[in-house]
């Protein structure tokens, strides 16, 4: 587990310990007696304040105390305001969007968008842009500052995991759909240099809404999405200096390389997307070898290692129906004991259905699979792979497929 | 797996006298939710912090988690499905939840991103790893209900069958990836 997710735990177990003490506290129980005690000093602590404040009988001297009970909040529970200002836009930005140039028309209505980005301060409403497309709706508008911090009510302290950046001008854009909103803002700079469009996205059932805002002399942007052994191409028209299109079938776990194309069909832009270092694509193009050259017999690579090194199982069944699956159990020295062996249950593994990887099974095999540790213990791991041609179930048969071994130095 | 013989639900009901218990809850869940809102934003910070905010949810309402016949997993995706709509409604992450129990504020580094991705991807696996063990019908059902969210009405269009059968599919699955998840732990 990361750094983040171990001080998340311990923030929860203290929390729990926090929430167990105050439950610890004993309760009172409700007896005659327990209501001859608290009914006479209920009237006492009532009765006797209320008393000096009408008659002043009582009168401590000196200043009075004051009780806060908090009547403002650290925290506002109330929708987010847009924070607007009459500042115009800085002249670059302005000179490289011609839909801010336009007149504001009617349909440039300001409305409850603008406050979705709690980081986009000083809002123009002079210079806020609403576009309809099919069921997207998209609004443009300019911020005087795009990495502002959320209000701080008075007296109350900032968050310390918030960084304040320097103040910079820029332009946003909001854009909804049925299942939700989102939106980026960039400066000047950024749209000059080309930038990435954020995704809207919700579980497969959804396309992802795609969208940004591109400068002025963008007539169409270009996504290729690159997936593991295949590449998709989205072409999407330019209007009003925004684009948007509903995709469907891809992952935004890698950032697509993004071309915008001028008027003549040049590029004016081309960010070429996430880059590969040349030794991941070294090992990547070395890796599809091997699943490539994967048979029906189970091999592991490499056949030899130190003790922190993954260990990878591939076999091509001949075969396999779809309800095939495959187990693999792993024998040799407990990583967390190395005096101790044992056995463990790698997994089940169904055949990839896909691509490249169709009929492959891959298996990884890092030491914690073998109780927990994170370092092998030098010697040698055998394991058995059965079949099981009917599903996983206890009253289905199942056999061995084959063997396999791998040395640890 | 992690030593401790008790399945999701006794953990839960033991959290309010023993608060180590949520943390073999946490360690257990927390690879199968960060993988959900890994897939479902694609951001890794803010997966991380729906995270955080789903777990905080959940160690507030524990008290009130009463055991049925799903999953305890079922219950925390509930929650976990609630913070990630309700994210997309507010723009922005809550931190309610955090706030009650007086929680610190947590950043994620840089260099803790990649290691987001590492632990979305070993859920995935456990997911798929369970989603291997059920027979084909029941799988599709599974993945229809639990991970694509459809209404049964689709999915029993889809699967040619009626509603019912539909129910009947999903809920055998989750009993059966009960039963393999208090196996492994214990």
């Amino acid at each position: 587990m990361s750094g983040f997710f171990e001080r998340l735990q311990d923030e929860l177990v203290t929390a729990a310990e926090r929430r167990a003490q105050r439950r610890r506290l004993p309760r009172i129980h409700w007896t005659r007696r327990t209501a001859l005690v608290l009914v006479p000093l209920a009237a006492i602590l009532i009765g006797v304040p209320a008393f000096a404040a009408v008659t002043g009988a009582i009168h401590v001297g000196g200043s009075s105390h004051i009780v806060n009970l908090n009547p403002k909040p650290c925290v506002s529970l109330s929708p987010l305001r847009a924070r607007t200002t009459t500042t115009p836009p800085p002249a670059d930005l302005v000179s490289q969007l011609g839909v801010l140039r336009r007149p504001k028309d009617r349909g440039d209505t300001t409305e409850n968008s603008l406050a979705m980005l709690p980081f986009a301060s000083g809002i123009n409403l002079n210079y806020v842009r609403v576009r309809h497309q099919g069921p997207v709706k998209l609004t443009v508008f300019t911020a005087q500052d795009i990495h502002a911090l959320p209000e701080v009510p008075k007296g109350c302290a900032k968050p310390p995991a918030l960084r304040k950046r320097p103040a910079e001008p820029g332009v946003c854009l909001v854009y909804r759909y049925s299942f939700g909103a989102t939106g980026q803002c960039h400066t000047a700079a950024e749209l000059r240099r080309g930038n990435q469009p954020n995704a809207l996205t919700s579980g497969r059932r959804h396309p992802a809404v795609v969208a940004d805002v591109v400068p002025d002399g963008v007539n169409e942007v270009v996504l290729r999405f690159r997936e593991h052994d295949h590449a998709r191409t989205v072409r999407i028209p330019v209007v009003e200096n925004t684009y948007v299109a509903l995709v469907r079938g891809v992952r935004f776990a890698r950032r697509p390389e993004v071309t915008w194309v001028g008027p003549t069909g040049a590029r004016v832009v081309d960010t070429g997307g996430s880059r590969r270092t040349p030794r991941q694509t070294r090992l990547i193009i070395r890796s599809r070898a091997r699943d490539r050259a994967a048979g029906p017999r189970p091999t592991v690579f490499p056949t030899a290692g130190g003790a922190r090194r993954l260990f990878t199982l591939r076999f091509r069944p001949r075969r396999p129906t779809r309800l095939t699956v495959y187990t693999v159990r792993l024998v040799g020295q407990s990583t967390r004991d190395c005096r101790q062996r044992g056995r463990r249950d790698v997994g089940v593994f169904i055949p990839g259905r896909h691509g490249a990887g169709k009929g492959l099974v891959e298996a990884l095999l890092d030491p914690p699979l073998m109780g927990g540790g994170s370092d092998w213990c030098a010697g040698t791991y055998h394991g058995t792979i059965s079949v099981w041609p009917h599903g996983l179930r206890q009253d289905r048969t199942h056999h061995l497929y084959g063997r396999f071994s791998f040395r640890v130095r | 797996m992690d030593g401790d013989p008790r399945d999701d639900r006794e953990l839960l009901a033991a959290t309010a006298r023993e608060p180590a218990a949520f943390g073999v809850f946490y360690r257990r869940n927390v690879p199968l939710i960060v993988a959900y809102f890994a897939d479902r934003t694609q951001d890794p910070e803010l997966a991380a912090d729906l995270t955080a905010e789903t777990f905080a949810a959940a160690l507030h309402a524990s008290r009130r988690y009463r055991p049925g016949p799903e999953p305890a997993a079922a219950w925390l995706f509930a929650i976990a499905r609630s913070k990630l709509v309700d994210s997309y409604r507010r723009g922005q992450v809550e931190e309610r939840s955090r706030r009650k129990l007086a929680m610190q504020p947590l950043r994620l580094d840089d260099s803790e991103i990649e290691r987001v991705e590492e632990l979305a991807d070993a859920g995935r696996e456990q997911l798929t790893r369970l989603l291997a063990e059920l027979p084909q019908e029941q799988r599709e059902a599974i993945e229809a209900r639990v991970i694509d969210e459809r209404d049964y009405a689709d999915i029993a269009q889809e699967l040619r069958c009626s509603e019912q059968v539909a129910r009947k599919r999903v809920s055998r699955g989750l009993a059966h990836i009960r039963a393999r998840l208090e196996e492994n732990n214990s």
